[in-house]
């Protein structure tokens, strides 16, 4: 059995964004996004007291902010779908979440009182809080999924990694609809010591004043059946087509910097294609977005190349899904995405060199989306228009 | 140190209401924690520490499973800490 997959819903939690007009929107406006978020890392963070209301304070207090802009997102996907989960088999529905870092929010401030008042201290809900499948579970607990669901963790692959696998079930029959995405919080001392590290062991040993930047946030989508979708009337964003990863020898703390990586993941999927658009990995780390753009260079020479996700540092376990959203949003409105030129914020990585006016007004039939992962890790997804 | 009956039924009251984002004028000494208000047991250890706060007292070793209203939990502070005499 093999179905169509599409696309019918997104939500989104970022800095200063918590709608797809304001995502839009906020892409297109020019800088700076970005602040220092420590003496040597830059990048956006949410602000927690926009989203304060958003959930119970029973439920919210036991969370770690990844799993509460998961479960955000994740409604607001939901609602923007329009999709009634009480009118479909809840069986056949699951979560898929992409994560790399876990719960360290929670964990940190946990760790200070477990070192500074004792082990009583500690809130029993930091069992729960602080790893990587919490934002699955709490989505399935709270709106009674009882399909197959799973985590990954790949890096910044991992939610183009969870859409790829929920698309991948609908296609073989085994679910019908599935809410998948991506969460992450980076804004903890933590998180931000370790990429200091990753971005040293990348050739940035001073990540501030690299194009090496950090977001966070979650992005989620509810990909259906296109027949489920068809019978229910829901409008579709765009179709998921084809997903490949492959994987490079290379240290753990390293991304791969063979392009012939990222050209057969590209190969693999576009077929005798051609996308029209790219949104590449983009890490803001010279030497591996100098292998990309090699790899870009061989397999898409000449297709504008767009960089969104300067505008507001790479959300890492969400940025796939955000960059899944950022096409779906070209191919539904067919337009391209209004970023502002590099130099401003660097949100446009060559679409001003390889980009023309006659390219903006080209219909959109397909959009390629690329992902890296530490360790040699990289996937290439391709979306398509759905009339 | 002495603490009163009340005293105890009020830290026991406010430590559920607490933890459960809840009016503590809904919770009585009776109300079922678990089929009333949904107390899973994570937060049942959550009341249990900001109770041990509140009373400067230790609860270790208690039987979870017996816990199943606000009296119970009563019951069992009671007797680990000295509970004034009432006035006659």
């Amino acid at each position: 059995m093999t179905r169509d997959v599409v696309i019918t819903g997104m939500g989104v939690v970022l800095p200063k964004t918590r709608s797809l007009d304001a995502l839009w929107h906020h892409v297109g406006t020019p800088g700076p996004h970005v602040e220092r978020l420590s003496s040597r890392i830059a990048g956006s963070r949410i602000d927690e007291s926009a989203i304060a209301e958003a959930l119970p304070p029973r439920l919210s207090r036991k969370l770690d902010a990844f799993t509460r802009y998961a479960l955000i997102a994740t409604q607001s996907a939901i609602e923007d779908a329009a999709l009634a989960l009480d009118g479909i088999d809840r069986e056949r529905c699951g979560a898929f979440v992409g994560n790399c870092f876990g719960g360290w929010r929670f964990t940190e401030r946990e760790l200070r009182h477990l070192h500074g008042i004792g082990p009583r201290a500690v809130s029993p809900f930091q069992a729960t809080s602080w790893f990587p499948a919490a934002p699955q579970g709490q989505i399935t607990i709270v709106h009674g999924l009882k399909g197959f669901s799973k985590t990954y963790m790949a890096d910044r692959m991992s939610s183009l990694v969870s859409v790829a696998s929920a698309a991948s079930l609908i296609r073989r029959g085994q679910l019908d609809v599935a809410i998948a995405g991506g969460a992450e919080s980076t804004n903890t001392d933590f998180v931000r010591a370790a990429l200091e590290r990753i971005a040293a062991a990348n050739g940035e040993p001073d990540p501030a004043e690299s194009g090496f930047q950090v977001s966070e946030g979650a992005v989620f989508l509810v990909l259906e059946d296109a027949g489920h979708a068809r019978a229910r009337g829901a409008r579709v964003y765009a179709g998921l087509r084809s997903f490949a990863m492959r994987n490079a020898p290379s240290r753990p703390d390293q991304y791969a910097v063979d392009p012939r990586v990222l050209e057969g993941t590209m190969r693999r999927v576009l077929g005798n294609l051609k996308a029209d658009i790219v949104l590449p990995d983009a890490s803001g780390l010279a030497r591996v977005d100098a292998c990309e753009q090699a790899a870009l260079d061989t397999v898409c020479p000449g297709v504008p190349a767009l960089r969104p996700k300067g505008a507001y540092g790479h959300a890492f376990g969400a940025e796939g899904a955000l960059d899944v959203v950022f096409a779906s949003l070209m191919l539904h409105r067919q337009q391209r995405l209004p970023t502002v030129p590099s130099g401003d914020d660097g949100a446009d990585l060559s679409s001003a060199r390889s980009g023309t006016a006659r390219d903006a007004r080209q219909a959109i039939e397909r959009i390629l989306i690329n992902a890296c992962a530490m360790g040699g890790g990289a996937g290439s997804l391709l979306l398509t228009k759905e009339s | 140190m002495t603490t009163s009956q009340e005293r105890i039924e009020t830290v026991v009251i406010d430590a559920i209401a607490t933890s459960l984002s809840a009016d503590p004028a809904t919770i009585n000494a009776d109300t079922q924690l678990e089929d009333d208000l949904g107390v899973d047991s994570t937060e049942l250890i959550g009341i249990i520490v900001e109770i041990e706060k509140a009373l400067s007292i230790s609860l270790k070793g208690l039987d979870y499973a017996k816990l199943k209203t606000p009296a119970d939990l009563v019951a069992v502070i009671t007797k680990v800490v000295r509970v004034e005499e009432p006035v006659a």
